[in-house]
């Protein structure tokens, strides 16, 4: 994870599942998202793309609503960082999760 | 959000979509090339910095836009385009007639296997490819085209070829706007189910429960649905934006060329082949999709993967057919034309799109085989019988030449698995033997 304020994370699904995700950071402060659809020549929207600028203390948060999508397998791709992950799975997220928490905790002591 | 900002947000998204080994860049045109004036065209239209066209020089056949982002990145691909050329033939080209079927049926396995290759779905890309090769009679040159292409003639098929495609996703950008804003959709509810009865009324073999069914799920699926009623309005849009711009880029382009203009007749042919060009290839990528979903639902994915889209793509049609009407009415005798030109112009669209359905239809029916395999709906032979049958015929350098490009794509999207070391070291082998 970076030293920034904000972490870019790009997850992509189906639209229900990523617009729900859209509207929780965009409900956090200090966060931004911005929504769209893939569109192809079919018109079958399968795929919808939200990249969002999430807080820095955001993150656990939104990580644990993420994991919820995922648990309803409603999420095909996340990249958080430098880390991709495709059909992610629970454990994946909390693993995730954890290390956030970990990064996020030695910043405060190295603050103090 | 300061668009240098924007557009690191963009990429990042696309290094996501298109797979971490993607090779892609912003795409500047040359002013005055044929790329550059279809641009400047679509900007006029659309205000400068609406979009941005990223071209993806390796990797899988791409074509799409991401029109929630501002500007609204559009990729488009050297493959795509090199594929594009080749389904063209298979749809036009008369030496074709008899063979549309077959031709079809090995192009969009190929297409369906590159697509899969890209998503990492190693085993589907595989047998798919092999399907797509072994005993095939007929090679169609589906390389790289791009400088064969280059330099044939400005005109309305060099124009077709290069650029409806991407107009249609440049047009999602006008769509897109016309939604946010609350705008009226192009034609009221009634008028779009009338077009959607229309391409029933055309699906001859599907029960009368089924065309019920799709009829419901137009208008409950309006915007999720390909047959959805917001759905086929907002693709029919930007078809009759690809339609409209082409034409006038085309005369554009051919007026500085050789200061010539466009023959009606060629364009409207040209705009019907690519249309059914690009859905073919869109219907492959969307099939490749469905095959390498593992749930349990792919049954339910696999029918509608067969069914809705001939329907989806008919009512377009449709709707762009009644546009297209005016829009040569108007290009030839202006804003005042008569009921009477109207009608002759009707006359010429109707015969662009009778000439080429029987050849449609012999693709479709291609199409439709290597559908059912890709979807499973017919026995997979195993791998080892299929790369059994490829040894012999690895022999033949065409074939050779074709196996050792899926290969090199393969490597190119950094695809690897058993099947494909498999099929590497039977190139790496049938290529020693020729030398």
């Amino acid at each position: 994870m970076t030293e920034s304020q904000s972490e870019l994370l790009v997850l992509s699904g189906p639209k229900e599942a990523i617009t729900a995700f859209h509207r929780e950071v965009a409900a956090q402060p200090g966060s931004e998202s911005a929504l769209t659809e893939r569109k192809n020549f079919d018109g079958n929207s399968q795929t919808w793309l939200a990249i969002a600028n999430v807080a820095v203390l955001a993150l656990p948060h939104i990580l644990g609503f993420i994991k919820d999508l995922v648990t309803r397998r409603q999420v095909k791709k996340i990249k958080i960082g430098d880390v991709e992950i495709e059909n992610p799975s629970a454990e994946d997220i909390e693993r995730l999760r954890k290390s956030i928490d970990k990064s996020l905790e030695a910043r405060s002591n190295s603050a103090a | 959000m300061a668009s240098a900002a924007r557009r690191a947000q963009a990429e990042a998204v696309l290094a996501i979509e298109l797979g971490p080994r993607a090779r892609f860049f912003l795409h500047q045109p040359a002013p005055g090339s044929p790329m550059g004036l279809v641009l400047d065209l679509v900007e006029r239209r659309l205000g400068a910095g609406s979009f941005d066209l990223y071209w993806l020089d390796l990797g899988s056949p791409e074509l799409f836009s991401l029109p929630g982002l501002s500007p609204c990145p559009v990729v488009y691909s050297r493959r795509h385009l090199s594929l594009s050329a080749c389904v063209r033939r298979v749809f036009s080209e008369p030496s074709l007639q008899q063979v549309a079927d077959e031709c079809a049926e090995q192009l969009a396995l190929k297409l369906m296997a590159e697509f899969a290759l890209r998503r990492g779905h190693v085993d589907f890309a595989v047998h798919a490819f092999l399907k797509s090769i072994v005993g095939k009679g007929i090679w169609l040159d589906d390389g790289d085209q791009t400088l064969v292409l280059e330099q044939e003639r400005k005109g309305e098929a060099y124009m077709a070829v290069w650029f409806y495609g991407l107009l249609h996703e440049l047009g999602h950008v006008e769509a897109a706007r016309r939604q946010q804003s609350g705008q009226r959709l192009l034609f009221s509810d009634t008028r779009a189910l009338g077009f959607i009865d229309v391409a029933l009324a055309q699906a001859v073999h599907y029960p009368a429960g089924l065309k019920n069914e799709i009829r419901q799920l137009a208008l409950a699926e309006r915007g999720s649905s390909m047959v959805g009623l917001d759905q086929l309005q907002c693709e029919a849009s930007a078809d009759m934006f690809a339609a409209e711009l082409l034409l006038a880029a085309t005369q554009a382009v051919m007026q500085q060329d050789r200061g010539d203009s466009p023959d009606t007749g060629r364009y409207l042919q040209e705009l019907v082949l690519l249309t059914q060009v690009v859905a073919l290839m869109d219907r492959c990528r969307g099939t490749a999709t469905v095959a390498c979903h593992a749930g349990a639902d792919l049954r339910t994915m696999a029918s509608a993967q067969l069914l809705l889209p001939p329907v989806a793509n008919a009512a377009r049609a449709a709707m762009v057919a009644s546009f297209l009407k005016l829009l040569l009415a108007r290009w030839a005798w202006g804003d005042g034309f008569s009921e009477a030109q109207l009608a002759t112009a009707g006359v010429l669209v109707d015969a662009a799109y009778a000439q080429f359905a029987p050849r449609v239809d012999r693709v479709e029916a291609g199409l439709s085989n290597a559908m059912r395999f890709a979807l499973r709906l017919v026995p997979w032979p195993s791998l080892a019988e299929q790369l059994q049958a490829l040894r012999s015929e690895l022999a033949m350098p065409l074939c050779l030449d074709e196996t050792q490009r899926f290969c090199d794509l393969a490597d190119q999207l950094g695809a690897e698995g058993e099947p494909l070391a498999a099929l590497r070291t039977m190139v790496a082998n049938a290529a020693r033997t020729h030398h």
